[in-house]
This record gives C-alpha cells, sequence and structure tokens, in this order.
C-alpha cells in the first residue's frame, strides 16, 4: 500500500494509467468522427451539390473535460484510495520518547506502512515538539546518540531498512540500561512476534514510563521448512493473527535446464478467517524435485514467506562403503560397478572407507559383502543406523564362509553356506522371483521372468522372519529382508551386487529396487542436521528482510555452532561441498504472539481511521461517463457513438488486450511447413536471405518428401517464432537489438526445441576476436539467449547425416560451423538438454549460406560460389547441408539411432 | 503460359483468363450463329472487294508479263489460248482495340464478396477478345507499346496490358496506337471530369476511331444505400466530403447518377457510338453478348 500524505492506494500501480491521459487527450480530439468513412468513386458527383449539407464538426470542449475528468476518477477509483485521517491522543507526560522499532523481516510485508506509521506519529503535534530518539531493535548501533529533535529524524526514518532476523530482546534491554539514563516514554512499533527476551524488554521500558504499542496493519504470513515426503514435497505455512479469510498462493521455483531459476509449481490454500495453519503438498516426480531451489509464498515480501531448500530436497545422499579393491577380474565382476551404476540414477552418491563415510552421514549407505568390519566400526555404524541411517548390505562369500552373529548388523538370522540352484550338482532349478508382498517396499515394479537367482544365503526360520521379508523367491525363501532399528533400517540383499549367484544385478528392476530404498531413505523435514561444530561455514546467497535473494558480499566464517543458534541471517551456507539453508522461520508454529500487559497503551497499526473512496469515486466516474455518453449520443446521434465508448473502456480496463499473433501469418504458418529468416533491416541482405530460403525450399521439395511453403520473414520481435521449424539468422553488426521480451520468446522457443541457423556471413575469418563486428555482434546478441556450450560436429554428429554424409558445410565460404556440444563431450555434468534431446538448438557459421542457396524467380542462382566446376560443386554441398539441416530440425536425432547399427550387427552375429 | 510478373500477379492473371473462358463456354449458340452468318457479329476477314491477298476467288485476268508461272491458272487457261492467273479477293481483319480502366476508381467494390469494377471490366475485354481472336480478328490493348495481332500469341501481353497499372484517381483512354479505322472498346466507370471525357473521345473520333463505351458501376453507386454521418471519400483519397445525414442524399444523388450515365451515353451519341451500363452484380454475358451484336454491326 502506498501512501501520499493522508491518501493511500491499495493498487498504487493502476495510477500509472493517469499517463495514458494525455494520450486520451488526442484520441478524444479524433473522436467523434465516429463517422463512417466510405470509399465512394462517385464522390465527385457530390461536388455539384449545394454544400449547406455538409458540415464538419468537432468534438466540444467541455465533453473532453467529462470525459477526461471521468476516466481519471475510474483510474485514481481502481487504485484504491483510502483517506487516512489520524486521530490524536494526547499524551500526559513530558518525557522524551523513544521509538522503538522491531524492523525484523515479520514486519518487513507491511514496511511502507510502518514507515508511514513513524512518520505520522513524528508528525503528531505533541511527538513533534519532544526530544526523539529513534531506535531499531535489529540494528542498534554502539552508542546511543540521545533524543533529538523529532523533524532531524524525518530522513532517517525514509532510509530504515527491517533485517532478516528476529531481535534479541535481551540484548535491547542490555543496550537500554547500559546507554539510555532517565526515564522515557515509549513507542513500539511491534512486528507481532514475540521474540526472545521480549517480557524482560517490556518491562524494562514499562519501568521508565509510559508505553504505546503499534502493532502491524495485517497479518505474518509465514512459511515453515518443506518436508520431504516418499512421493511429495510438504510445506507448513502460517498466517499468524489472520483477521479474514484469504488465500495464499505458495510458488516453488527451481532452476529449469538452462539453470534459471522459474516456478516449477504453485499450490493454494484457502484460510478462513481466524485459522492460521495450513500445510501445503507438492506431489512432483524426483527429477522435478531435485530441482527445487526455495518455496515462497506469492506477494509476501517477507524473509519469513521464503524457505530455502538448498539442496535439502535434492537426491538422496547416499554412500557406497569401499573395502579392499578387487585386484583381479574385470570391472564387471565387481560389485561397486553394479551398484554405481544403479545408484547414480537416483541419489548423490560418494564412496569411501566406511570411516570416513560415517563422516559424510548420508541417508543411505550400501555395504557390499566384500567388506570386512571391525568390531569399533561396527559399533558406530548401529549408533548410525539408529540415527536414522539406512543400512543396505549384500551377501557374498565372506557372509557365507561366516555366519554372523545377532548384533552384526543383519535383519535376520542367517545360516551357514549357501544354498545352490541349478548347478551341475543339483537338481534344482534357478529359481524365479516372486511377486512382491502388499507391504514391500517394491510393491509396483514389474518382476520379470528373465530374473533367475541360482545361489542364496538362508535367513533361518523364526517367528518374525516373514514379517522382515520385503523380496522373496517364488519358493518363499527371502531374497530381500529388511527390519527397522532404532530409527534407521536394516536391509539384505540375501545375494551379492554382482552377476555371480543372479542376474538380478543386471536387470532393470535392481535400479528400480534401490531407487525405492533410496527414496525411503529420505523423508523427514529439511532442517539443520547439527552441522559439525569443527566446520566452518561460509554464507553463498542471502536473503534480506523482504525475501529477496542475493549474493552474499564479503561472507564471514562462521563456526557449526553459530550456524545452529538460528541466530544469523537466513540464506545458503557452505562449508566445502556441503550446503545447508538458514531460514528466518523453521518452524512456524512455535512461533508466538507477545501479550501485552494491561498497563500498555494498544493501537493497531490499521487503527488509522480510513476511509475507502473507492465506491465514491468509481461511482463518479461511471456517471460522469454516462453523462458523457448521452451528450455524445446527442451529439453524433448515430451507433457511431458505441466507436467512442469502446477506447474509453480499454483505457480503463488494465490487461493486455492484444493479441499476440497474427492469424492470417498463424495459419500460414502452421498449414505447411515454412522456413523463416530474421529481418535485420537491410533490404539487400533481407532479400539474399529470402532468396536463400526461397532456393533451398525449390531444392527440399525437389528432393525430399518435405514440403515447403515460400519463406517468411521474422521481425525481430520474435512473436511469431514459434511457428517455424528453423530460423535462418544473418548476423549484421547493423542488425536489431532485441528486447527483454524477444530474448524471453527466442528462449523458450530454443527449448522447446526451435532451431537458429546464424551466419555472421564472413568465413569467421576474424575468428571471434572483437575487431570482427558480426561476431562480435553476434556474441553481444545470444549472449542472453543461455546457449549451451558449443562444439565443431565430429564426424558422428546427426548433422552430418540426416539426410546427405556430409563431412564439410560450405555456403559461399568453407569454414567450420559451430554446434552443441555432444552429451559425450560434455559428460553426465549437467542433467539439462534432455529436453532438445540431442538435437542442437543453434548452429552457428560463416560461411554466408543464404548467399549460396539465393535463386532469383526463374530458379537461376544469384551469386556465384567458387570457381567453375568446383564452385557449382561447393554449391551442391551447401544446399545438402541445408537439407541436412532442415532434416535435423525436423526430424531430430532419428538418424543418430544409425550411428549405432555397427555396434548392434556385431552383437548380433555373435 | 508463362507470362511476366510476380506469382501472384501470374495467379490472378491466370485466374481472370480462365474466368474469361468460362464465359464464353457459357456462349456456345452465339458464337455458332456468328460462324454461321457473318453479318451477324462479323468475325474474321472481311473482303475489301478488289483484288489482293486472300483466300477467296475474286476474278480471272489474262497474264501479263511478269506474272510468275505458278500463278497461272491452268484450267482456266485451257479453256482459251490465253493464259489466265487466278486473283483473289483482297482481305484483311477487323482492328479492334480494348480499353479497361484500371484506376483507382475502378478498384471499388461496394461488397467484399464482389469483384471490384476493374476486374469486371478486364473480364469483358479478355472475354471479348478472346471471342475476336479466335475469329482472327486483330486485338490489341489501347496504350500498348506494340501493334494490334491476331491469334493467341497476343494473349499474354494482351492480359499484361490490361493489369497495366493507372494511378490516377480517374483514368481517361489514352491515346496514341489507335490505328485509323479501327474500333475501340472502352470499358470504365466514367466518373471522372466530363469534359476530359469528352475531350478523349473526341480524340479518337478525330483519329477515325469507332468506340463503343460500356460503363461499368458498382451497385451501392447506383443504390446509394447509406444512412447516417457519413465521410465519402474518393478511392485515392484526394476528395472527401462529409456529409451529416446521407439518408436525405439519396434522392438527389440518384438524380445525378442518372444524369451522368445519359451524359456518358450522350458523348457516345454524339459521334455516333453505342454505349450501354453494365453493374457488377449482373451477369457478365449479356454485355459481352451486346458488345459482339454492336461489333457485328460494323462500324458506325
Amino acid at each position: 500500500m502506498l501512501s501520499l500524505g493522508p491518501v493511500g492506494f491499495a493498487a498504487p500501480w493502476v495510477l500509472a494509467g493517469l499517463l495514458a491521459l494525455p494520450l486520451l487527450w488526442l484520441l478524444l480530439r479524433a473522436v467523434p468522427p465516429p463517422a463512417r468513412v466510405q470509399e465512394f468513386p462517385p464522390v465527385t458527383l457530390f461536388g455539384e451539390f449545394d454544400g449547406g449539407k455538409f458540415e464538419i464538426r468537432s468534438i466540444p470542449w467541455w465533453l473532453k473535460l467529462l470525459r477526461m475528468l471521468g476516466i481519471a476518477a475510474a483510474i485514481v477509483g481502481f487504485a484504491g484510495p483510502v483517506l487516512i485521517t489520524e486521530t490524536p491522543d494526547r499524551r500526559q507526560s513530558e518525557l522524551p520518547i523513544l521509538i522503538l522499532v522491531d524492523g525484523s523481516w515479520a514486519g518487513a510485508d507491511h514496511w511502507p506502512t510502518r514507515i508511514a506509521d513513524i512518520s505520522a506519529i513524528l508528525e503528531l503535534g505533541d511527538v513533534a515538539d519532544t526530544p526523539v530518539h529513534l531506535a531499531v531493535a535489529t540494528s542498534l548501533p554502539d552508542r546511543f546518540s540521545g533524543f533529538g529533535d523529532a523533524g532531524d529524524l524525518k530522513e532517517e526514518v525514509a532510509a530504515l531498512l527491517p533485517k532478516p532476523v528476529m531481535p534479541n530482546g535481551n540484548d535491547v534491554s542490555d543496550w537500554i540500561e547500559d546507554r539510555v539514563e532517565g526515564n522515557f516514554d515509549s513507542i513500539w512499533l511491534t512486528d507481532g512476534i514475540a521474540y526472545t527476551g521480549h517480557d524482560r524488554l517490556m518491562r524494562l521500558l514499562l519501568g521508565r514510563g509510559e508505553v504505546t504499542v503499534i502493532e502491524p496493519a495485517g497479518p505474518v504470513q509465514m512459511l515453515g521448512l518443506p518436508e520431504a515426503q516418499a512421493e511429495s514435497v510438504v510445506v507448513p505455512l502460517r498466517v499468524a493473527r489472520n483477521d479474514s479469510a484469504r488465500i495464499v498462493r505458495v510458488d516453488v521455483i527451481g532452476a529449469d535446464q538452462s539453470g534459471t531459476a522459474r516456478m516449477i509449481d504453485s499450490q493454494t490454500a484457502s484460510l478462513s478467517a481466524g485459522q492460521e495453519m495450513s500445510a501445503l503438498e507438492f506431489r512432483m516426480p524426483a527429477q522435478l524435485r531435485n530441482r527445487i531451489e526455495r518455496l515462497e509464498i506469492n506477494g509476501v515480501d517477507s524473509a519469513g514467506a521464503v524457505s530455502l531448500v538448498a539442496g535439502g530436497l535434492q537426491r538422496s545422499r547416499a554412500a557406497l562403503v569401499i573395502g579392499r579393491q578387487l585386484d583381479e577380474g574385470g570391472i564387471l565382476l565387481s560389485p561397486y560397478h553394479y551398484l554405481r551404476r544403479a545408484l547414480s540414477l537416483s541419489s548423490e552418491l560418494v564412496e569411501g572407507g566406511l570411516e570416513e563415510m560415517l563422516e559424510f552421514d548420508p541417508d543411505i549407505m550400501f555395504l557390499p559383502d566384500i567388506v570386512e568390519l571391525e568390531p569399533q566400526q561396527v559399533e558406530r555404524l548401529e549408533i548410525w543406523v539408529r540415527d536414522g541411517g539406512h543400512l543396505v548390505r549384500f551377501a557374498g562369500r565372506l557372509l557365507a564362509a561366516s555366519p554372523p552373529g545377532d548384533d552384526d548388523l543383519y535383519p535376520v538370522r542367517l545360516r551357514a553356506g549357501t544354498r545352490s540352484m541349478g548347478g551341475s550338482m543339483s537338481w534344482e532349478q534357478p529359481k524365479n522371483l516372486d511377486r512382491f508382498a502388499p507391504t514391500s517396499p517394491f510393491l509396483g515394479l514389474e518382476v520379470s521372468p528373465d530374473i533367475t537367482v541360482s545361489r542364496q544365503i538362508l535367513a533361518q526360520p523364526g517367528p518374525d522372519l516373514a514379517d522382515r521379508v520385503l523380496a522373496s523367491l517364488e519358493d518363499g525363501t527371502p531374497l530381500i529382508t529388511g527390519s527397522s532399528l532404532g530409527d534407521g533400517l536394516l536391509v539384505l540383499f540375501h545375494i551379492p551386487a554382482t552377476a555371480e549367484w543372479s542376474n538380478l544385478p543386471l536387470h532393470g528392476l535392481f535400479p528400480g529396487m534401490l531407487e525405492r530404498l533410496v527414496l525411503r531413505s529420505r523423508t523427514g523435514p529439511v532442517g539443520i542436521a547439527a552441522p559439525e561444530s569443527d566446520h566452518l561455514w561460509r554464507a553463498e546467497q542471502l536473503v534480506d528482510a523482504f525475501g529477496r535473494t542475493g549474493p552474499a558480499e564479503n561472507p564471514q566464517e562462521l563456526t557449526g555452532d553459530r550456524l545452529a543458534s538460528g541466530d544469523i541471517p537466513p540464506g545458503i551456507y557452505e562449508s566445502g561441498q556441503l550446503r545447508m539453508a538458514v531460514n528466518a522461520v523453521s518452524d512456524p508454529a512455535l512461533l508466538t504472539m507477545p501479550s501485552w500487559p494491561e498497563s500498555v497503551r494498544l493501537r493497531s497499526g490499521a487503527d488509522r481511521s480510513v476511509t475507502q473512496a473507492k465506491g465514491a469515486l468509481l461511482a463518479l466516474a461511471f456517471l460522469l461517463l454516462v453523462a458523457d455518453f448521452l451528450a455524445t449520443f446527442r451529439l453524433g446521434g448515430s451507433i457511431a457513438v458505441l466507436a467512442a465508448a469502446i477506447p474509453c473502456a480499454l483505457a480503463v480496463i488494465p490487461g493486455d488486450a492484444a493479441a499476440e499473433l497474427d492469424d492470417d501469418v498463424a495459419i500460414r504458418a502452421t498449414r505447411e511447413t515454412v522456413l523463416a529468416y530474421v529481418i535485420t533491416g537491410d533490404q539487400e541482405l533481407d532479400r539474399i536471405s529470402e532468396a536463400g530460403l526461397r532456393g533451398l525450399s525449390r531444392v527440399v521439395e525437389a528432393r525430399t518428401s518435405i514440403e515447403l511453403a515460400e519463406p517468411t520473414g521474422l521481425e525481430s520481435s520474435f512473436g511469431t517464432v514459434a511457428l517455424y521449424p528453423l530460423v535462418y539468422w544473418p548476423v549484421s553488426s547493423a542488425g536489431p537489438s532485441l528486447s527483454e521480451e524477444a530474448y524471453r520468446k527466442l528462449r523458450t522457443y530454443l527449448e522447446r526445441g526451435g532451431m537458429i541457423l546464424f551466419d555472421t556471413r564472413d568465413a569467421l575469418l576474424g575468428g571471434y576476436s572483437p575487431a570482427n563486428s558480426n561476431a562480435e555482434k553476434l556474441a553481444r546478441m545470444v549472449g542472453p539467449l543461455a546457449i549451451p556450450p558449443l562444439d565443431i560436429p565430429d564426424r558422428n554428429h546427426t548433422i552430418s547425416r540426416s539426410f546427405y554424409l556430409l563431412d564439410r558445410y560450405p555456403g559461399r565460404y568453407q569454414g567450420d560451423i559451430w554446434v552443441e556440444q555432444s552429451r559425450a563431450t560434455r559428460g553426465n555434468r549437467q542433467a539439462g538438454s534432455s529436453a532438445t534431446d540431442g538435437v542442437t538448438p543453434v548452429v552457428i557459421g560463416g560461411n554466408d549460406w543464404a548467399s549460396a542457396w539465393a535463386v532469383h524467380e526463374d530458379g537461376t542462382a544469384m551469386f556465384p560460389v567458387g570457381a567453375g566446376g568446383r564452385g557449382e560443386r561447393q554449391r551442391e554441398v551447401a544446399y545438402r547441408f541445408g537439407i541436412n539441416l532442415i532434416m535435423h530440425a525436423l526430424s531430430g536425432n532419428y538418424k543418430s539411432d544409425q550411428l549405432n547399427v555397427d555396434a548392434l550387427l556385431k552383437l548380433r552375429a555373435r | 503460359m508463362l507470362l511476366p510478373g510476380r506469382p501472384a500477379e501470374q495467379q490472378q492473371r491466370l485466374d481472370l483468363e480462365r474466368r474469361a473462358l468460362a464465359i464464353i463456354d457459357g456462349l456456345p449458340r452465339m458464337v455458332a450463329a456468328g460462324r454461321q452468318d457473318d453479318t451477324n457479329i462479323h468475325p474474321g476477314s472481311h473482303g475489301r472487294r478488289r483484288q489482293g491477298p486472300g483466300a477467296e476467288f475474286w476474278q480471272f485476268r489474262p497474264a501479263v508479263d511478269g506474272d510468275p508461272v505458278r500463278m497461272i491458272d491452268w484450267r482456266r487457261s485451257a479453256r482459251s489460248d490465253a493464259h489466265y492467273v487466278r486473283d483473289r479477293e483482297m482481305q484483311t481483319t477487323n482492328c479492334i482495340m480494348f480499353w479497361a480502366d484500371n484506376s483507382a476508381s475502378m478498384q471499388f467494390s461496394g461488397d467484399r464478396k464482389r469483384p471490384a469494377k476493374a476486374d469486371r471490366a478486364r473480364l469483358i475485354a479478355l472475354a471479348a477478345s478472346i471471342l475476336l481472336s479466335r475469329a482472327d480478328e486483330r486485338v490489341g490493348a489501347l496504350g500498348s507499346d506494340g501493334p494490334p495481332r491476331p491469334g493467341a500469341i497476343m494473349a499474354g501481353r494482351f492480359i499484361h496490358d490490361l493489369f497495366r497499372e493507372d494511378p490516377g484517381e480517374y483514368g481517361l483512354p489514352p491515346a496514341g496506337n489507335c490505328p485509323r479505322g479501327s474500333r475501340a472498346v472502352l470499358l470504365s466507370d466514367f466518373l471522372g471530369s466530363l469534359e476530359e471525357i469528352r475531350r478523349s473521345a473526341g480524340q479518337l473520333a478525330a483519329d477515325g476511331v469507332a468506340a463503343i463505351l460500356i460503363q461499368v458501376l458498382d451497385p451501392v453507386e447506383t443504390g446509394f444505400p447509406f444512412a447516417g454521418r457519413t465521410i465519402f471519400r474518393s478511392m485515392g483519397g484526394r476528395i472527401e466530403v462529409d456529409c451529416a445525414q446521407a439518408a436525405q442524399l439519396r434522392e438527389q444523388y440518384e438524380e445525378r447518377l442518372q444524369e451522368r450515365i445519359s451524359a456518358v451515353a450522350g458523348i457516345a451519341g454524339e459521334f455516333g457510338w453505342h454505349s450501354i451500363l453494365h453493374v457488377t452484380d449482373a451477369d457478365a454475358a449479356p454485355p459481352l453478348r451486346w458488345l459482339c451484336e454492336v461489333l457485328g454491326q460494323g462500324p458506325g
């Protein structure tokens, strides 16, 4: 809410509409020619009429004024004006006044009104004459500067900012006791939340003089820590002192594939008046959940309404304990290999010795059989499990050789030796897996009959065995067992994690089962899990009181204890590889409202006597416009009056009524396949672009089954870019610069699978040096497009074989082209780019393709390429490149499947 | 047929030709009647009643020195001692020049579904020209660069000339390439200055051209279906008239229009020409039939 003196506005942005009034003045001058303009050739015949009939009228000034007033009234009315008149209440005493502002995040949402409150207080007659001191509880100065003139404080008040923490009442009390002498009256602008030492501060202030408490005008909205459930994320929210029914929207924000933050999900909770607590459940797949960075209440500018996640909702931290390395045998005999492959899909995997892993405190730990444990290690492991760790163990020769005791952290008691099925010495056939029981955590995964088990460790039968079986063979013998220990869980695979005893580790079911286990291990609230006190933490991102995140400047190193105390500004803190989120509110239910003693004079910020002026103004606007309508009707005397009313209506209704797409263009572009080029404004260049695409379209149509319509130019606003599969963009140093909106459109276009061919048309002669103006222009232009890393395509790139087999991509020049780096090169570092599925979103080069492709209307080439036959050959290859490019844009990586044909054939032949 | 110009225009021209042919196909009886009886629509060659190149027999005359031997008609010569030469009657073709006004005012159409006046004018001109070409008449466009020629060779050129742009508000027939003694078909709305129309017509008449005026008007122009405050503007936007109550104008306007129509007819009558009014919501065939009839009657 914006306040201008005694008038406040609920929706001040609507006032921007007033700026349009001068424009309206011009519009209104043109009205009413509501007269129909009719083209009429025989108008010459009129010339012979007597002129008296044709009078030209203009709108009278009073009508214009009437309209302007009406519209202005409507705009001001929609801005929700309120008239605020203070109710002055006289103070009795003559003491100086201490204005104490909490200045915490809880007041940030109402900060402008708080400022207005303070200003209003300073202007009250009795305060203005009294010495005043202004103190903010969250940022107390070292010294007390004494009580001063209220008039001097005005600038200070305007510059006041809240802090993203809660003040400490004890600190404030100490500060007052140490520094402020004598009695004083207090005006306490509370944020409506009781903090540590609140009562002591209250008593202290009451001891020194009269206390007036001014409560905030609105409720305090808070978001708690999100809690990860098996398939969803639940976040508690609270609206403290909720006085009216309201709908609270919570946005989930995370990085998209290109790394830019955007809204992933959003839900609303509706609270009735008086209801404070609620919780929202966000159901989303693990992939999305991994990306969550923060949750926030929409429209509330407060650190309390933001909940940072900092990877807390991300994939579980899984540890793979590595014992001795197997030297003999290949990688396929190593249990680590199968676990690594299976786990990398679903979790953040770290590997190392047991001690190291315990320190890392993973959610789930995988312990292959080849790891030998010492007694004290078993002890530590047990503590870790009892604390909520999930331990997954695998059977193996070692276990078979020495049956474990009861304390050895196995879910069931085991028999010595193994049971073999289907060996040369056995009648039995290898057994299949049974269907999962309804209680099994693996329920829902599909059991394939391909999976066989030829050897397993058997469990000792016992009364509780049946409850502990998570998966069994078809004869009922347990294959996977599990039992809880303390808060944790023990799981045993009765087979090793290699293909020796069973082919389960080779099967797709195996990663699926591990994923289920991993998901189960990661539930519960995201919180501060008692960070190691000996670690030093450094803020990476900080949240200000208004809930805006920003990078931390000159971050201090904090110890883990300090971090755990919760007394530090919220943000994301880092220590080595670990990241942790500190939030302003961890559990909103724990915050209490202060209770004020009888002796305190309590006023609410909303107490100011307020008159809503919206209704009156709107009624006035309506009356004025009706009067205008009638007047216009009298003057114009035809339906054309309606035409006059429409611009007025448009001016009043906010919102963009403008349709983005021209229907004709859209229909044409979608009925047929159309190539597009970017209109640079350089007419010659645009002509070449059009001719080039026309030439290419003709060749494509002649040689392939793709039917292309005439190419289209694309304005640099890129409103319709989404309609074209391929956009040719000749880069000219004089080319257009793009608006933010255009960039947004282009980013979406590229993300959703569009393709742009950038052509610097200079054979990249200058490389990408600043001296080369086209290349520099290109670099500047595509900067905000979030283009993935580029590389020169290798021999196997789809673009080299999507139609023709090509090893070079010439246009009028022969030079390299750049496409998105293949995933193989980039490795698995980036999870993104899967949306485009290996199809490069951009192709960048400088070969001046359009000139090579360009043809006149009659089909003859516009420009020579090279010399003689070789030049024509080069033109031919240029066309082939164009065809490949279009194929690549239209059919994606389809051809790259065939890249593996060799390997597949060999495999078959074997 | 390969025509110069951009694809869109080509399409437009092919379309016009197609429609013209369709109209002609709708007039089978008339064409047939024309072939049977030359006097009816007079297509093709016209005997000049004197010796000259032609297909028809004119006379036998005694051969004189210089007549090539192959010219001797041996059958006739055998009946007497002298050698005779067979003379043929001189035959020439009529030359008919067309002018379809393509000025701004002709681009008017009162209804989106109705073609513009210019389109209708072109259609009639082309259909008539095709009919005449079929009968080996020489056809040309007024204001064209080339001379009028017979046959289909001319058609492409002719269509091109029909689409020649005229930047003017109201059109006037161009003077110049009209051969003496030829006939001209002028298709226009004749809404420009009456004086200038009369002057152009006088020029044509002075060149010995017998013209036929077809005044093409849109139904909106004849009906004047307007009411309320209206600003009437010429197609080029040069003339604008603001009218407070258009409905009150109707009677007066209709009167003026009738005056103009009869003025155009008057000009035609002055030079002994023919004229007709054609409104574009009517079929194109009747004026075409009329045109053929008038052309068949011969000049004057």
